[in-house]
């Protein structure tokens, strides 16, 4: 394969204003990819992957660059990753973001590569992903027809697959403000530090003293989508923390999880290392919240 | 495929430019401009060598279409040093330490140990490991690199 240069042909559009990007999606429908950073369409153009007559670039719309902390977080979908890893340094309650964008690392990929991007492109593997589903965010699609507001853990419906129809752009990521005693951790398992995840765990705690009012946990690269874990989380609910509390949820979260068979990590892997995951980035929220182990 | 036309201001001089869309931002700077100190290698944005600084921030030059950077001041290992030659303090750090072998990863290192330097005067080991994370050297095992990077911040 010739990754030094872009064999297939198509017409490129720059528009200035979110307006005239939704006509040209509307006009071109399934013949046109939506360019942002560029880090995962760029590579997908060279191997073939996509095949777009019209790539429509977003990157530098104004209307996507918006970030407001309230009592909703709201993200525009056109920042990039070195801007919302800044917005979130230092926070205990959002570490989770933090360190997931952290975990990705490269200086050229965080300046280039924009969360927006990193959702919609659909992967499982989405480092920003299970932070966001722990956090209960929701997504905004916007077409000429009108924008819809749905739950981030409706939006991938499978590896590479979203909800997102051919004439919408992901125009804003948001999520209600947490409550203090409360922390939230982001853990991953890659070959080497850059790498593409093997596995990765969020875990976001609401401490009340001892007690674990709510652990929501989510994992990437765990299943043909981000997913969450219900039954695990719900052994969280209301409990009084312990080791052996834990240790038993952590085995739970291993076998909620549905691994693929196939890939380059093995599901035995997968579900083991999650529970490790799961109980270094529990541990680390807790006592980030406050709690004692 | 219809050619556009587009202004680069490259380490200070300015360039007008008729590109096609699928044209790399790596290949432009390379061929058609002229400057071969940036690297092409993997091509698939692993390992930085072919790094530039886009209005400021480092970004990867085989994962850009040219097209898309259309009014940008773009800085390239050629711009570092002044006119009379003289290194930036990084370059010459990178020679007494022996931070280069080959020498194919080296014009992205510099750029982005310069970024760092520039974002964060007195870094930390690890502050500097992470920051060249996406710059990947296969001769000196990081060492000289991460040395060069710590003697130019003084």
């Amino acid at each position: 394969m010739n990754t030094r240069l872009i064999s297939h042909e198509f017409e490129y559009h720059a528009p200035q204003t979110l307006q005239k990007a939704l006509e040209l999606l509307s006009r071109y429908g399934p013949e046109a990819k939506i360019l942002a950073g560029g880090t995962d369409l760029v590579g997908h153009l060279k191997f073939g992957k996509r095949t777009p007559a019209h790539v429509i670039d977003i990157k530098k719309l104004a209307e996507l660059k918006s970030i407001s902390k309230g009592t909703v977080i709201k993200i525009g979908a056109g920042n990039n990753f070195k801007t919302v890893q800044d917005c979130f340094a230092g926070s205990i309650v959002y570490a989770g973001l933090y360190e997931s964008i952290y975990s990705i690392g490269k200086t050229q990929v965080l300046n280039m590569a924009t969360v927006g991007g990193n959702l919609a492109n659909g992967s499982p593997k989405a480092d920003t992903a299970p932070p966001l589903l722990t956090y209960d965010a929701r997504i905004k699609l916007v077409s000429l027809n009108g924008e819809r507001t749905l739950d981030l853990k409706e939006f991938h419906t499978g590896p590479n697959k979203t909800v997102m129809a051919d004439n919408e752009v992901l125009t804003e990521i948001e999520f209600d403000a947490l409550p203090s005693h409360t922390s939230s951790a982001f853990e991953k398992t890659a070959r080497v530090g850059a790498d593409i995840s093997k596995i990765t765990c969020a875990v976001t705690v609401v401490r009340e003293g001892s007690v674990c009012k709510s652990c929501r946990i989510a994992c990437g690269a765990a299943a043909p989508v981000p997913m969450r874990t219900p039954l695990a989380e719900e052994m969280m609910s209301d409990k009084t923390v312990d080791e052996e509390l834990i240790d038993t949820v952590a085995l739970q979260v291993g076998k909620e999880i549905k691994p693929p068979a196939w890939g380059r990590t093995s599901q035995g892997y997968r579900r083991h290392m999650v529970a490790v995951m799961f109980r270094d980035g529990f541990w680390r929220a807790w006592e980030e919240a406050g709690g004692e182990k | 495929m219809e050619k556009h036309t587009i202004d680069l201001t490259i380490n200070g001089e300015k360039y007008e430019l008729r590109v096609t869309p699928n044209e790399l931002l790596v290949n432009v700077i390379r061929e058609t401009v002229g400057l071969t100190g940036t690297k092409y290698a993997c091509g698939t944005g692993q390992c930085g060598a072919c790094t530039v600084v886009v209005d400021g921030e480092p970004i990867l030059g085989c994962l850009t279409l040219a097209v898309t950077v259309d009014g940008s001041e773009i800085t390239t290992i050629e711009g570092l040093a002044n006119a009379d030659g003289i290194l930036d303090p990084l370059q010459e750090a990178f020679l007494d330490t022996n931070a280069i072998q080959c020498g194919y990863c080296t014009p992205g290192m510099v750029l982005v140990g310069r970024d760092l330097l520039q974002k964060m005067p007195n870094p930390s080991e690890d502050q500097i490991r992470h920051h060249i994370k996406g710059n990947i050297c296969r001769c000196t095992g990081y060492n000289g690199i991460v040395r060069a990077i710590k003697k130019a911040a003084g």
